[in-house]
């Protein structure tokens, strides 16, 4: 089992949690190629994006406030891994999105929060949506994927395999 | 933008659902009450008064059963495209087919929640529901009204603030607070207007009404919005110049009283030059009714607050009344409460960039002090 380090749970609490402060949210997401030239910050910030993409794998992390579906969560990690790292999945994703969805059926916190007109994108901005491949036309509708109907099996085969923790808003 | 429409337009037909079976009570309530009224009026002063009243009475009856039958067809009408629209919303098909039986009208909102299965759709009826009642609307005329902080003295507010600490420490608390990055006393401290706050979630109206990029808000003549002003569904005040210090005293006191010794736990807890940190309210020392809040209706969690984002920006954005907003002191009725105080190094200084209450710790922020519930 993939347990939740400190190191994540920095990353995701001083950056990146989904309570309020939508500004640390986009400023992190645009330092990302910043950091990852960083010596003191790479190291750090690779471990984040392996950590994060194994807990997607096996749904076995949950960040959202009050007790979400574990679903609600890893679709949000999704989109966290996305506006962090870029298009490419996380490896081992059972669920991955499919690449045309972004910008498109599916909106992530950073394309909410974009500026909504064109004068307004800062370098980071464009340099963002040029590496995913986007315009600032391509904002996303949020269309929910609903969960899939082998999910909760595969939930309790995880837990079983004890690749996870049940969490107590699974247990009725 | 269909999405966001949809949500815009569900939240409105649940509202008007819950308004609907509320008038509802309260209409069949006045009809018998008026009926006993006049009842008791004519009884005694009329000769065939018993005869007149009992046909009162009999005839009020019957306008009741039939006013009863015209609101349920209302009621139906509304459950119908409630279930059409929220289908839409949560992509369940099988909803507006599920086989239901609406309350006769006037038996009060949880019996509408209980016509929906368990699941998200159910949930988001239930939150809508039991926030109407408390529910208000600020038009975006009065939001544009409402004043910002901004034609206010900060250097004040701030002297007000760094006089809670220690003298020692008041020249360094004043700088963290005076940084241009630095917004906590103008848009969280206490002389933030109720009307700043509620502009605040509803049309995304910053209270300190800065006029940069980010921040610089818009009404147009059709009533649309425009600004980059980034909020989600709830904000917040403290209501005292001594309330909002409570927390960073707390921070200082708990590390050696000094700011060298809060650096050092920045420095910790903040290895990429950000710290966001949850003080619980006990440990800061933060009562009721020491804040004031506001935040959407029925935005009662991540998931339904990210509805009621959309649909506001959906307001927002094409002119539309406003989203419903209920008060509230995140203190007094929070599950496990305090503050979130968010400092940035810049250059060798730490500063303030924020700090506001809250209902519930942000679940990776790093809590401070105390025992978790």
């Amino acid at each position: 089992m993939t347990e939740r380090t400190e190191n994540l749970r920095l990353w995701i609490g001083n950056w990146f949690d989904d309570s309020g402060d939508p500004d640390g949210y986009v400023e992190g997401c645009n330092r990302a190629p910043e950091w990852l030239d960083d010596p003191d910050q790479r190291e750090s910030l690779l471990a984040f994006r392996d950590e994060l993409a194994a807990h997607i794998r096996d749904s076995s992390l949950q960040s959202l406030a009050g007790s979400e579906p574990q679903w609600n969560n890893d679709e949000w990690h999704r989109n966290l891994y996305y506006d962090l790292f870029g298009p490419e999945a996380p490896p081992g994703d059972p669920y991955p999105v499919p690449p045309e969805d972004w910008g498109h059926r599916r909106q992530t916190p950073y394309l909410f929060w974009l500026p909504k007109r064109a004068d307004r994108l800062s370098e980071a901005n464009r340099a963002w949506l040029a590496k995913r491949g986007l315009t600032h036309e391509d904002r996303g509708d949020h269309h929910r994927r609903p969960e899939p109907p082998d999910y909760q099996q595969r939930l309790e085969r995880l837990t079983r395999e004890g690749a996870r923790q049940a969490w107590m808003s699974e247990s009725d | 933008m269909a999405a966001e429409g949809i949500r815009y337009a569900a939240h409105g037909l649940v509202a008007a659902w819950a308004d609907h079976a509320r008038t509802s009570a309260e209409l069949l309530d006045l009809v018998g009450a008026r009926g006993l009224t006049v009842a008791r009026t004519v009884e005694p002063v009329r000769p065939d008064g018993a005869a007149l009243a009992t046909a009162v009475v009999g005839s009020l009856a019957t306008g009741a059963a039939d006013a009863s039958w015209e609101l349920a067809a209302v009621a139906a009408t509304l459950s119908g495209e409630a279930r059409a629209l929220l289908a839409l919303l949560f992509a369940d098909p099988s909803l507006p087919t599920v086989a239901t039986v609406l309350p006769p009208p006037g038996h009060g909102l949880a019996g509408i929640a209980s016509t929906f299965p368990p699941g998200v759709a159910h949930d988001y009826v239930d939150a809508v529901l039991t926030d109407q009642p408390a529910s208000l609307g600020l038009p975006v005329r009065d939001a544009a009204a409402a004043p910002v902080t901004s034609d206010g003295p900060l250097v004040a507010a701030v002297i007000a603030v760094a006089s809670q600490f220690d003298p020692a420490l008041r020249r360094d608390v004043a700088e963290m607070f005076l940084h241009a990055s630095s917004h906590a006393i103008q848009v969280h401290g206490p002389y933030v207007a109720d009307e700043a706050l509620q502009a605040r979630i509803t049309w995304r109206k910053d209270p300190a009404g800065r006029t940069t990029p980010e921040h610089v808000w818009t009404v147009g003549p059709d009533d649309t919005v425009t600004t980059e002003h980034r909020v989600g569904a709830v904000a917040g005040r403290f209501d005292s110049f001594e309330a909002l210090a409570k927390p960073l005293k707390a921070l200082i006191e708990g590390n050696g009283g000094t700011i060298a010794g809060l650096h050092a736990y920045l420095k910790l807890v903040g290895p990429q030059g950000q710290a966001r940190i949850f003080v619980p309210a006990d440990v800061a020392g933060l009562g009721p009714d020491e804040t004031t809040g506001f935040r959407g209706s029925g935005a009662r969690s991540h998931d339904l607050a990210q509805h009621w984002t959309k649909a506001r920006d959906y307001a927002m954005e094409v002119g539309a009344a406003p989203m419903p907003i209920v008060a509230t002191d995140q203190i007094a009725t929070g599950s496990d409460p305090g503050a979130v105080i968010i400092f940035r190094k810049i250059g060798t200084d730490w500063i303030v960039i924020t700090c506001y209450p809250t209902a519930a710790p942000p679940k990776n922020f790093t809590r401070f002090g105390g025992s978790t519930p």
